[in-house]
């Protein structure tokens, strides 16, 4: 009988224990969880905004150069062009922010043959056609618990490719054409 | 009765702790579908109408009228009984760039960044976060032009 008084009395407070595990446990999943979401949409969004940005920059061809049938991008205007999609696109974010440090924006362009990068592991060459490369990078100030110092990247790649030989064109006849049938009917744009 | 003082019915640490697992595995597929598949699912949406809207220089009502059946047949937009709103402008002088046409639209050469903002209403009957939450989720998109014309958009 005493025996069974002692068992008895070793149960008591079995609920608790119980019970603070599973706050332990369910309290921290469902923080780390609601962070997790909050990233991986912040960086499905941020991929979208480089894609943009790329394919936006991308159409500055050298018009120059494409008269005398050598197709390259013209670097000034298509990083003024990057800069404006991404300033328009990142507006919402200043100093004061609360979640985001202002993002930065690199663009490279490759024109030339030999030419070749390579960004966090990742490595473009120039192949037949030119490419231009943006490379965004969004920083969370220190608000979440579980991913303090994150850096969210990305990187976003287009090609302008021409859909007939240039070089087996006409000099008169490359003169001639308007930039809108340069275009429209010589030139296609890709981003990958 | 007899059930009620039985107290041999104890649960095991094992056993709280499965539950806890299924628990917590069955929220988070929930949190997914009820969350982030709809976010990814309407951002998608968004950036194909910027996309559509880089090629034409602006938002074509054909666009727009697509857009907005794709998106009204979203189970929560169409229980909320409101209508999606779209507001697309340019970036400097605020020009509206919905219902473009081939005489009228934003040409490449005005260097001009095309503006969406798509607010999708949400089906929100419990309570708002706080004062300053809207009734609708908010996506944006930027895109330049890309269409080489003439003459600028008035």
């Amino acid at each position: 009988m005493k025996m069974n008084r002692f068992r008895i009395s070793k149960k008591d407070g079995s609920v608790i224990i119980g019970a603070l595990l599973i706050i332990a446990i369910i309290i921290p999943f469902f923080i780390f969880a609601y962070e997790m979401a909050t990233l991986i949409v912040l960086k499905e969004k941020a991929q979208n905004i480089a894609d943009n940005i790329s394919l936006s920059s991308v159409l500055e061809i050298d018009e120059f150069e494409i008269r005398e049938r050598n197709l390259k991008i013209d670097e000034t205007k298509a990083k003024e062009t990057a800069k404006k999609v991404f300033n328009e696109s990142y507006s919402y974010i200043n100093k004061d922010s609360t979640y985001l440090k202002i993002p930065q924006l690199e663009v490279y362009i490759l024109n030339e043959h030999k030419d070749s990068l390579t960004i966090e592991d990742y490595t473009v060459s120039f192949k037949k056609y030119p490419i231009l490369v943006v490379y965004t990078e969004l920083q969370l100030k220190n608000k979440m618990i579980f991913f303090k110092d994150t850096k969210i990247k990305n990187i976003s790649k287009s090609q302008v490719y021409s859909v007939v030989d240039l070089k087996k064109m006409e000099k008169d006849e490359m003169e001639n054409i308007t930039l809108k049938q340069i275009y429209n009917d010589l030139l296609r744009f890709e981003n990958r | 009765m007899c059930i009620l003082l039985n107290k041999k019915g104890f649960v095991s640490l094992e056993i709280i702790l499965y539950g806890i697992f299924m628990f917590l595995v069955i929220s988070a597929v929930v949190g997914v579908f009820t969350y982030v598949y709809p976010t990814f699912e309407l951002q998608r949406e968004v950036h194909l109408l910027g996309k559509t809207a880089q090629a034409n220089g602006g938002i074509t009502n054909q666009n727009l009228s697509e857009f907005k059946n794709k998106v009204n047949k979203i189970p929560f937009v169409k229980e909320s009984g409101k209508d999606v709103i779209i507001e697309a402008s340019t970036s400097v002088g605020n020009h509206n760039v919905i219902g473009v046409n081939n005489g009228n639209y934003v040409s490449k050469s005005s260097r001009n960044v095309i503006n969406i903002v798509v607010k999708v209403p949400s089906n929100n009957f419990i309570s708002k976060f706080t004062n300053k939450s809207s009734d609708y989720y908010i996506f944006k998109t930027s895109v330049m032009s890309e269409k080489y014309l003439f003459f600028y958009l008035a």
